[in-house]
């Protein structure tokens, strides 16, 4: 007669121990992916910003729990909405839509999650939908945001209050 | 003419839930009807629920 209660016990342990192991490596994938987005965000202000590594300054803040990753030069608004975007493009649309041609569904959730740590981005690229893509735009060095100007001297301006 | 914008990281994060939920709710449907057989298995075969 077989052991109910090991068997029962076995079927617990393997589906908890599943369940929350797939829960850990889905919230490991995402504490780590703020590596490569953030490298992202400063590789395409390099490329299509023609900001330099020098230029770039990444860090943690860890009262809010979000990464960052600062671009010193100021880009036009068209430029900065690839910076914002790219991450979300690279990470989250592209292994999404791969993973529906594949058939992979881990593909899909690893998509998933990077649309889902894009949010900041998506809302800063929301707040400057309107904008011309010819504006200047300077990144905020310490929180999430950005100030727009028109001039050089406005650009002084904004690095003095700062 | 200078203009600043900031977002708030808490309500971000707290956003981050609610797209979460919305992205779930559409791919993860849309992903079973077009592959029925795959979403379980591939899961199932991954490290993480080996584990």
């Amino acid at each position: 007669m077989p052991d109910t209660n090991n068997t029962i016990s076995t079927i617990i342990t393997s589906t908890m121990g599943g369940l929350f192991g797939f829960m850990y490596g889905t919230v490991l994938f995402g504490v780590l992916l703020m590596i490569p987005h953030e490298l992202i965000h400063g590789l395409t202000a390099m490329v299509v910003g023609k900001a330099k590594w020098k230029d770039l300054k990444f860090g943690m803040m860890w009262k809010k729990c979000a990464a960052y990753c600062h671009c010193g030069v100021p880009l036009t608004v068209a430029q900065y909405r690839w910076v914002t975007l790219m991450p979300l493009i690279l990470l989250g649309i592209i292994p999404s839509i791969l993973s529906f041609i594949l058939g992979n569904s881990l593909m899909l959730l690893y998509g998933m999650i990077g649309i889902t740590v894009a949010i900041g981005d998506i809302w800063i690229a929301w707040l400057l939908r309107k904008e011309d893509g010819s504006v200047k735009v300077y990144d905020h060095p310490s929180t999430a945001g950005y100030f727009l100007f028109d001039t050089d001297e406005e650009f002084e301006e904004i690095k003095q209050s700062i | 003419m200078i203009r600043k914008s900031e977002i708030s990281l808490l309500k971000a994060n707290l956003l981050s839930l609610l797209l979460a939920a919305v992205v779930a709710g559409v791919l993860i449907p849309l992903f079973n009807w077009i592959h029925p057989e795959k979403f379980i298995t591939n899961l199932d075969n991954t490290f993480f629920i080996r584990v």
